[in-house]
């Protein structure tokens, strides 16, 4: 047991300090000298050279990039994030203050699409090419294919502005979260269904398939108990993944709904060149990404017995 | 409540999209109450869709005509309820590949359990209360558990309390396909389906599952239907024996009757190419022609072509079922076809220039033809010698072995994880210990064993694939590393051939270019290759135009003689044969085997033949080699080692080979064989040795000359002596 | 006679389709090949074809809903919504296959050398690779975007940043899948020298699967190029862009939602192609899966 945890460990470790080493080092990609940029962006007009040196100063930019990486480094695991440089908050609460609608978001969106895109994916399968299975991999074709900003207009012309149905932004009511959450879980919901159709294909041709039918096992339960919990190992994986999917679509998304979230802070920090709220932001998302994984692959153990037990026989 | 099973008249097709397959072509044979019925014939002859079809797997197939009758029941239009009634309860199945038939997320114990659920009540299995089960790995109702310890116990699984709640992936092949057993039998069936039970196992794992089957079967008196491709599995097991060809029953009847008197021309040359019956040395029976293809039945008998006997008569109509004698009828009614004897059937067989024919025939006939075997008989082989005289190579010392191995040992890591390196935890797995041996140029050298014993490894060795830890590997008198370290000449001068011949071939490129992939790396020019490659295709007998084909558009017989091609590219001094007719069918690899024996003689080539099939390897070797846990543990000529053997060890694999019926000793038909990582102390074998006596499991005996072989055994020979009294020695292999 | 013929790309094309039947899947190659056809010939021959300026302002001609003068309707500068979506083809269409194109090279090119390359070489590259999968893809490609300045060269900069590591991922796992297959140990024993065992027997079988990556994720460029230039970070106005212009739409959704359903559309389209030419080709180039459906009939 100890093993494969350490082996882990290490794995995970090394990961994360690449990942923070990204984060912080995107800065130095501003084209000429960062303090001189942001300063001429803030004010319109170019900085004169002692307002640059007050600046680089100020957030330590003077100093060599592995002094500042490490400075940021241990403020950071202490859960300090830094200052942003125009409000004068502390990253950190700004983030916190963030995260809990894009976090519901996330959710409500995670839920729809599974509770749609699992059964489809498995009645697609059983009914392999018949007129169900062939409409509902049109449909998820369409799903994968539309870009979920367009969607969401789509959805607030129809249900918002001509059916009246959901407020058209916000946040905080159940109401105003249903649009975002059906035009982000879309997306996901569509790669989930062609996932499960062709991970219950692949199981469906198993051998010990025929063995559950040759029992005399009906043939629903020949589905669902024998197949579907087989087919569900490598859908696992990809619902990890698709939380990556999730952040991506809450930023563009977050903006379309005028949702105030983690998305939106993040876009606004980019135009304005407010490293210390983007680093700090990508930082969140990024390590949240990486532990979902790993707690994916813990899901993974609980349901695939031939994995990292270390008994092999 | 048992009742007959009958199959009449059935047809079973399958539609690709591009192509209709015809896998069964109008099979008809019945199964009495607690009969015992064998199927035999080669691949794709339609044994396992007409066995699957029984239970109504058949899908993706399609049932399109005939009747399945199970009692006063028709399956082939039964409804799901009905055949829920039916499946396990009378009708259960045991299917091939023990690896992949039980499911890999659910305990052992409780895909034993839900069977004995079922059976209670096949019409009510509740939804949600069966979703749940087997969520966690413990089988909570404790009767039920002791339901399943029985049954358990019952196919022969040693410690069930210890391993009821284990998974598949925990099991060995045999102990899984015992446990596949277990979930057949839950239901107390009248008819056991067993398709190919025994065909991925090892033969001494083999013949412990035959004889639990023989048990079973004795002690419920069920009846059995056992599909086979090997002829001595099906007549170990059964009371009659149908025989399948292209779809159709050619002939069927009582066990010992088919096998004294065998009457329709393709039993008489199935039954003719098994190595076992054949005079070593001397060359194996074939049979001409082509296998046949899954398109449309022809019109008249099926096996019209590749039979010397068949007359135009044979090709348009139908032939006559006709009756041989007692319960025996043949699907033939050309007279002389059915009195000739089975050296009739196999040596009138046309060779040489007319199998040329008949491939190239073939052919035309099927332009985009993916499974012909064309080559079959002598290969020609005159005009070889020209270039064969090899300039580059020394000339070998008639007293001097080509290769040799000293001592020589490789062990592998267990885990490659950089945490296990760095914490020390970097456990190595010997697979090779102490081997030494010498192949000798004209002569084969067998190396048997179970799998997992090392031979693999033993061979790669001697290719180079692998480097030994210790010890030296010698090519001709001089020490030798792995493929990287050997000169040009040292690389050319062993050639191998792998056990799948599929895998061993690049599938994106052709034949040619598969062939001379070792001529363009020694630098021969363009026109050299060429004239190189027509000699090569017409030395292993593979027909004109192969060149410019790809591997997926030959048959397993041809890519095995490409693959025999390529290793003779550049006129190697040995050839290293891993397994390599373990993949094909049994009228296939005799021609195989053949080729092999001619083109040792002709060449002068020492073998190193790696094999499971004590037959072959007895046909093919002079002497041998047996392997247990990485270790020799008896070597000596081929002909006394494996008719008197000095280690039980080898007696065992012997007494295992299907269709001996020698007694076989619980102790060693219980056990599976050690784990290499943690051998047993003393004598490896002694937990499975029938003569093992408390000192074996003390003392780790040397391999000690006796007679004329040696022998890692305390007692060898005496043991032998003291157990014939209960143990005859069978040498009557016939 | 069986001779050494120089086989030719062509010939040993027609052979490997040959001898498998493409079937069905076939038909989804060619819709998706057809859909693809169109829209490039859209964004070829349609600003030509079109009497309008993309770019200029004509505020009589604003927001007018579609007809025969304008197809597809005008936007709320009056400019003509179907030619901007034709000039919108080429910028969406070049940059996708740039960017995929980047993405690629980089992947295969750390794929094969952490997976011939030694433990060491491994384990640094797949790190880094692990790295790269740790950012959700658009956030990282956003603040690259943002970092560098928002224009279209800094997206394809940012999106091929981003996106190589699954090519990575798959070539590595191809190569070494591949070989520990008998014909490749079969070529060791000749001697062949590592880089033609990676010419002969490696590459050609990379090519599939690449292939099929790089098709599929074509429309996920697509959608990652329109979602960027939808955030302002892209094309910059007037360059007329997809995903600018629904961003243009987004004020006059009741009252001109012409603006933002075209370009949505002519996006969905181009993403459902790829996405079928991918699929498609995956069923024709996998022979295994085929053989392995076949092999369980009998």
């Amino acid at each position: 047991m100890l093993r494969p945890l350490l082996a882990r460990l290490g794995s995970l470790s090394a990961v994360l300090v690449g990942v923070s080493m990204v984060t912080y080092g995107f800065v130095f990609l501003t084209p000429g000298d960062p303090a001189y940029t942001i300063l001429r962006e803030q004010r319109q007009s170019p900085p004169s050279e002692s307002e640059v040196a007050a600046f680089r100063a100020e957030h330590g930019l003077d100093e060599p990039f592995l002094v500042q990486y490490s400075a940021w480094l241990t403020d950071a695991l202490r859960g300090d994030l830094g200052m942003s440089y125009y409000q004068s908050e502390p990253v950190t609460s700004l983030v916190l203050a963030h995260l809990p609608n894009t976090l519901e978001l996330a959710l409500a969106a995670t839920v729809v699409s599974l509770l749609l895109a699992v059964p489809t994916g498995v009645i697609s399968a059983v009914h392999r090419d018949t007129w169900i299975d062939r409409t509902s991999q049109l449909v998820a074709l369409l799903g994968v294919s539309m870009p979920n900003f367009w969607l969401g207009y789509l959805l607030i012309l129809v249900v918002s502005l001509w059916l009246g149905l959901t407020p058209v932004g916000g946040a905080g009511t159940l109401a105003h979260l249903v649009l975002p959450a059906i035009t982000l879980g879309t997306g996901m919901a569509a790669i989930v269904t062609r996932l499960v159709r062709a991970s219950m294909l692949e199981v469906l041709e198993e051998a010990y398939v025929d063995t559950a039918r040759s029992k005399g096992v009906r043939e629903r339960l020949v589905v669902y108990k024998h197949a579907l919990r087989n087919a569900l190992i490598p859908v696992v994986t990809i619902v990890g993944l698709q939380f990556g999917f999730i952040i991506n679509g809450a930023v563009v998304v977050e903006g379309v709904f005028q949702r105030p979230g983690l998305g939106t802070l993040l876009v606004d920090a980019v135009f304005a060149r407010d490293y210390p709220i983007v680093q700090g932001v990508v930082l969140v998302t990024a390590v949240a990404f990486v532990l979902t994984n790993q707690l994916v692959d813990l899901a993974y153990v609980a349901l695939d017995p031939r994995v990292d037990r270390g008994d092999r026989s | 409540m048992s009742s007959k099973l009958t199959i009449e008249n059935l047809h079973v097709r399958f539609d690709t999209g591009s192509e209709t397959v015809h896998a069964v072509n109008g099979a008809s044979f019945a199964i009495d109450p607690g009969e015992v019925v064998g199927v035999i014939g080669e691949s794709g002859c339609g044994k396992s869709v007409t066995a699957r079809s029984i239970v109504r797997l058949e899908s993706p197939g399609d049932i399109v005509d005939g009747r399945i009758r199970y009692g006063d029941r028709e399956l082939t239009t039964a409804d799901d309820r009905t055949l829920r009634q039916l499946r396990g309860r009378e009708l259960a199945m045991v299917f091939q590949d023990p690896s992949t038939t039980l499911n890999p997320v659910y305990p052992i114990g409780e895909q034993i359990a839900e069977a004995l659920r079922i059976h209670r009540d096949p019409d009510r299995q509740p939804f949600f209360r069966e979703l749940t089960r087997g969520l966690s790995s413990r089988l909570r109702s404790s009767s039920r558990r002791s339901d399943v310890l029985e049954l358990m116990a019952a196919v022969g699984i040693p410690r069930p309390a210890a391993r009821i709640d284990a998974y598949p992936h925990q099991f060995s092949g045999g102990m899984r396909q015992r446990a596949m057993l277990a979930v057949a039998l839950a239901r107390d069936p009248s008819v056991l389906i067993a398709d190919e039970p025994t065909t991925a196992l090892d033969t001494t794992t083999q013949a412990a599952i035959l004889e639990r089957l023989a048990d079973l079967n004795a002690d419920r008196g069920m009846g059995m239907l056992v599909i086979s491709h090997d002829f001595g599995v099906v007549s170990t097991l059964c009371d009659r024996i149908v025989v399948m060809y292209d779809g159709v029953v050619v002939e069927r009847g009582p066990t010992d009757e088919l096998r004294s008197n065998p009457e329709h021309p393709y039993t008489k040359a199935l039954l003719g190419c098994v190595p076992r019956r054949a005079d070593s040395g001397s060359p194996l029976p074939t049979v001409a022609g082509t296998p046949p293809d899954t398109t449309a039945p022809p019109a008249g008998c099926a096996f019209v072509e590749r039979c010397p006997f068949a007359t135009d008569d044979c090709r348009e109509t139908p032939p006559a079922v006709v009756d041989a004698g007692p319960d025996h009828t043949v699907r033939c009614d050309v007279s002389d076809a059915r009195e000739a004897s089975l050296e009739a059937m196999t040596t009138e067989t046309p060779t040489g220039n007319g199998t040329g024919d008949m491939a190239s025939q073939s052919q035309q006939m099927h332009p985009s033809s993916v499974a012909v075997d064309g080559g079959t008989g002598d290969p020609v082989s005159t005009g070889v010698a020209g270039d064969a005289s090899n300039d580059d190579h020394e000339p070998i010392r008639p007293d001097e072995p080509v290769v040799e191995l000293e001592g020589v040992a490789k062990s592998f890591r267990e885990s490659d994880a950089l945490v296990d390196r760095l914490l020390g935890t970097d456990d190595r797995m010997p697979a090779v210990r102490n081997v030494s041996l010498e192949l000798r140029a004209g002569k084969t050298v067998g190396l048997v064993g179970e799998s997992g014993c090392g031979k693999s490894t033993l061979a790669s060795l001697v290719s180079g694939l692998e480097v030994p830890d210790e010890g030296t590997v010698r090519l001709r008198g001089r020490p030798v590393g792995g493929v990287g370290g050997r000169t040009s000449e040292q690389l050319a001068d062993v050639g191998v051939v792998f056990q799948h011949p599929g895998g061993s071939l690049n599938p994106k490129r052709t034949v040619a270019e598969s062939i001379t992939e070792p001529l363009v790396e020694a630098g021969w020019s363009r026109s050299r290759r060429e004239s190189r490659l027509e000699e090569l295709c017409s030395l292993v007998g593979l027909p004109d135009g192969v060149g410019d084909r790809y591997p997926d558009q030959l048959s397993g017989g041809q890519r095995q003689r490409v693959a025999i091609a390529r290793a003779l590219a550049l006129e190697p001094a040995v050839l290293v044969l891993d397994e390599p007719t373990a993949a094909l069918d049994v009228s296939i690899q005799a021609t195989v085997l053949n080729l092999l024996a001619d083109l040792q003689a002709e060449l002068g080539l020492a073998y190193l033949y790696v094999s499971h099939d004590l037959d072959a390897v007895r046909h093919v070797a002079d002497r041998v080699a047996v392997m247990y846990c990485g270790r020799l543990v008896e070597r000596g000529p081929a002909e006394t080692t494996l008719t008197r053997p000095t280690h039980p060890y080898t007696q065992t694999l012997l007494d295992a080979v299907p269709g001996r019926n020698a007694e076989l000793d619980e102790r060693t038909l219980g056990a599976e064989p050690p784990s290499l990582a943690d051998p047993p102390s003393g004598c490896a074998f002694h937990p499975r040795c029938p003569v093992a006596t408390e000192e074996c499991s003390q003392i780790d005996p040397d391999l000690e000359p006796t007679g004329n072989g040696c022998s890692r055994c305390l007692y060898a020979p005496e043991w032998r002596d003291e157990s014939s009294a209960e143990r005859p020695v069978d040498d009557d292999i016939a | 006679m069986a001779a050494l013929r120089p086989s030719t790309l062509v010939e040993r094309g027609r052979t490997l389709l040959a001898s498998r039947p493409l079937g069905r899947t076939n038909a989804a190659v060619r819709l998706g090949g057809a859909i693809a056809g169109v829209l490039v010939v859209f964004a070829l021959v349609g600003p030509s074809v079109s009497p309008y300026d993309p770019t200029a302002q004509l505020l009589e001609a604003r927001l007018e809903g579609p007809s025969l003068a304008h197809p597809l309707g005008t936007d709320a500068l009056g400019r003509d919504i179907a030619t901007r979506l034709a000039y919108g083809a080429r910028v969406s269409l070049a940059l996708a296959v740039a960017a995929t194109l980047v993405r690629l090279v980089i992947g295969t090119t750390v794929g094969l050398l952490a997976a011939t390359g030694g433990r060491l070489v491994d384990t640094v590259l797949m790190r880094l690779v692990d790295v790269q999968l740790a950012f959700p893809g658009l956030v990282l490609a956003l603040v690259i975007a943002g970092v560098l300045g928002p224009s279209l060269r800094n997206v394809v900069i940012a999106l091929s940043l981003v996106g190589w590591a699954s090519y990575a991922r798959v070539v590595r796992g191809s190569v070494l899948s591949i070989r520990e297959r008998p014909f490749v140990r079969s070529a060791k024993l000749h001697g062949t020298p590592w880089h033609r065992l990676v010419r002969r027997h490696l590459l050609p079988h990379l090519v599939s699967p690449v292939l099929v990556l790089a098709t599929l994720n074509v429309g996920t460029v697509v959608l990652a190029v329109a979602g960027l230039s939808y955030l302002g970070l892209g094309a910059q106005p007037p360059t007329p862009e997809w995903g600018t212009m629904i961003a243009n739409g987004r004020n006059y959704l009741r009252a001109a939602p012409w603006i933002v359903t075209a370009p949505g559309v002519a996006i969905m389209l181009t993403v459902i192609s790829f996405n079928l030419l991918g699929d498609g080709l995956r069923d024709a180039l996998d022979p295994d899966h085929l053989e392995d459906r076949q092999r369980r009939r009998t």
